[in-house]
């Protein structure tokens, strides 16, 4: 598809720059103010870089206010959310793609209505349920909410993957008397190293990102998430810390923005995995 | 072969550790909400059974009305100014250069990775009335008389939560436009262009058609984003001015986690999850609507 008007062309050109840069820009302020003093940020003069680089924002935020602890939480929590997800999916999508099995068809179109419905709308329920189970204030919860909540899609991913790869490998396996978790883990898995990538991208965003569920199902400030333990800034806890606050931002965005940076094709894969639920 | 890929236990293994989670995670918390949307309960006394009572109250209560045509509004904007938008910026982004298109798709995507909690702490600042970025850029340009207490300020106080979800969530439905409009093969390009159609009529008859169902994905996740609006509210404005900015999610976790009415968020969940049902029956009405009239058209 093409436009041949060179001037439609320079016109179109100049107008995503500027929606692009309103897109980025607000991002690097984020970032030059995690290196300017409090005060500096106060006085309004947005634009441009910091006076004094003032580094202790950072060094402040990992010594005074446990940030590298909250660091620790997250990384703990997607950690177990991420294999427990995909070693769980990969299992399930491959007893629905490959074995036969009377109930696969109705199983997996329950699994592909479980992705169309938001995660917080049962919230509630899943609170209680908790609650009785003394899971509240306790990681464990939210790596199995948020497992759950993600394997749908996972599963959808892996499975649409798994149907374009041809049996040989398996029965060759199966010949040499190879069990199920050979097969799985040995041929199959290297097999779909795309899918899984893009699996691991998704539920890594998803769970070091999670917010509704980390701030119900953690009440007390020991287990805390990186996105809620964000909100001790804005809830005046730190006081008016400002500096602090964007350095902390910029240490919850650190990894996400890593693995964009270095992998952006796979997580422009996984974003857009979503248009082939229909 | 057949042997272990018919092996009963060999599936039960493999099934049962993810299906036991959406089991405990999903189903059961949903059988749950319907018994729970039909109690009185505060958690701490054993719940009552009060039918319909909740529902009552809530169709009643003016504030749940209003959060919810709130919720209604955010949906309707995030179908325009994200799924709408992105489908057109995504064809015309695909008539530039190679390298322009790397750069402006990595510049819509990247508050995608971020988490909701960051956007909405950077954009509290942004609107911040004394030293917020935005009121700066106005005083720059020289447009100084148009700063506001945005967040404050009852006339602009929901546009900006909706800004927000928009900025965070455009590269999501870009993302999926784009690639839809790329799966379409070049060949069917070239040869409208060998017919001597021009871009708009090859934008009508070629890339509109076949992005049919990719836009019909945008949509309906765009409404449905919209629609279930909450950490942006919860950070940025708590539901003020007053209860202004209070989406519906906002209002169910404030019954639950501030009031302890659980029995009444459940039942704004079974409401909420009949309207989300709604608007996927009407997305999916439209659609099938256009689709007839485009048939004879062509």
């Amino acid at each position: 598809m093409r436009i041949r008007q060179k001037w439609i062309k320079g016109i179109l050109t100049a107008i995503f720059g500027i929606c692009a840069v309103t897109s980025v820009y607000p991002l690097l302020w984020m970032v030059i103010n995690s290196f300017k003093d409090t005060a500096e940020i106060m006085t309004g003069e947005s634009f441009g870089l910091p006076h004094v680089w003032k580094f202790s924002n950072y060094t402040d935020a990992i010594f005074n206010r446990d940030i590298l602890k909250f660091f620790v939480n997250s990384i703990i929590v997607t950690g177990f959310t991420l294999v427990l997800t995909v070693t769980t999916a990969i299992m399930l999508s491959y007893a629905l793609t490959r074995m036969q099995w009377k109930f696969s068809v109705h199983v997996s179109k329950m699994v592909t209505l479980g992705i169309l419905l938001p995660s917080q709308i049962v919230i509630v329920p899943i609170f209680m349920m908790l609650r009785e189970m003394h899971l509240i204030n306790n990681p464990l919860s939210l790596i199995l909410t948020i497992s759950a909540f993600n394997i749908a899609m996972a599963t959808l991913m892996c499975s649409s993957f798994l149907s374009g790869i041809p049996l040989e490998m398996e029965e060759a396996a199966v010949m040499d008397g190879a069990g199920i978790f050979t097969i799985l883990f040995r041929v199959i898995v290297p097999m779909i190293k795309p899918a899984v990538a893009t699996m691991c991208i998704n539920t890594f965003i998803n769970s070091w990102n999670e917010f509704i569920y980390a701030l119900v199902l953690i009440s007390g400030e020991q287990y805390r998430t990186l996105p809620i333990a964000l909100m001790n800034y804005s809830s005046g806890k730190y006081g008016t810390d400002y500096g602090g606050m964007y350095a902390a931002m910029v240490i919850t965005s650190i990894l996400p923005v890593m693995l964009f940076v270095f992998f952006s094709n796979q997580v422009e894969k996984s974003f857009s995995a979503g248009a082939i639920l229909k | 072969m057949k042997k272990v890929l018919g092996n009963k236990w060999y599936i039960f293994l493999l099934s049962a550790p993810a299906l036991i989670l959406l089991a405990a995670f999903v189903a059961y918390p949903l059988i749950n909400i319907v018994i729970m949307s039909l109690q009185k309960t505060n958690g701490l006394t054993p719940a009552v059974f009060v039918g319909p009572d909740n529902f009552l109250q809530l169709i009643r209560d003016e504030a749940f009305i209003r959060a919810n045509l709130a919720s209604l509004g955010l949906s309707i904007l995030a179908v325009l100014c994200n799924a709408v938008l992105a489908v057109i910026v995504s064809i015309l982004l695909c008539t530039l250069g190679p390298r322009v298109q790397k750069i402006l798709r990595t510049a819509f995507v990247i508050p995608l990775v971020l988490s909701v909690s960051v956007i909405s702490q950077l954009w509290l600042t942004i609107y911040h009335a004394d030293w917020g970025l935005l009121n700066y850029f106005l005083r720059t340009i020289g447009l100084g008389f148009l700063q506001n207490e945005w967040l404050i300020d009852p006339r602009t106080a929901m546009i900006c939560i909706a800004v927000t979800g928009m900025w965070w969530a455009f590269g999501m439905d870009l993302l999926m436009a784009y690639s839809g409009i790329k799966a379409i093969p070049e060949s069917y390009f070239e040869a409208a262009q060998l017919d001597g159609a021009g871009f708009l009529d090859t934008v009508r008859y070629i890339t509109l058609p076949l992005l049919r169902n990719v836009t019909k994905t945008c949509i309906t996740i765009s409404a449905i984003a919209g629609l279930y609006t909450f950490p942006q509210v919860f950070i940025m404005t708590g539901g003020g001015p007053g209860d202004l900015t209070q989406t519906v999610m906002m209002y169910m976790y404030r019954q639950a986690f501030a009031n302890q009415r659980y029995g009444m968020a459940s039942a704004v969940g079974i409401l909420v999850i009949i309207e989300t049902c709604v608007i996927l029956g009407v997305i999916g009405w439209l659609f099938k609507q256009g689709k007839y009239k485009g048939g004879e058209t062509i």
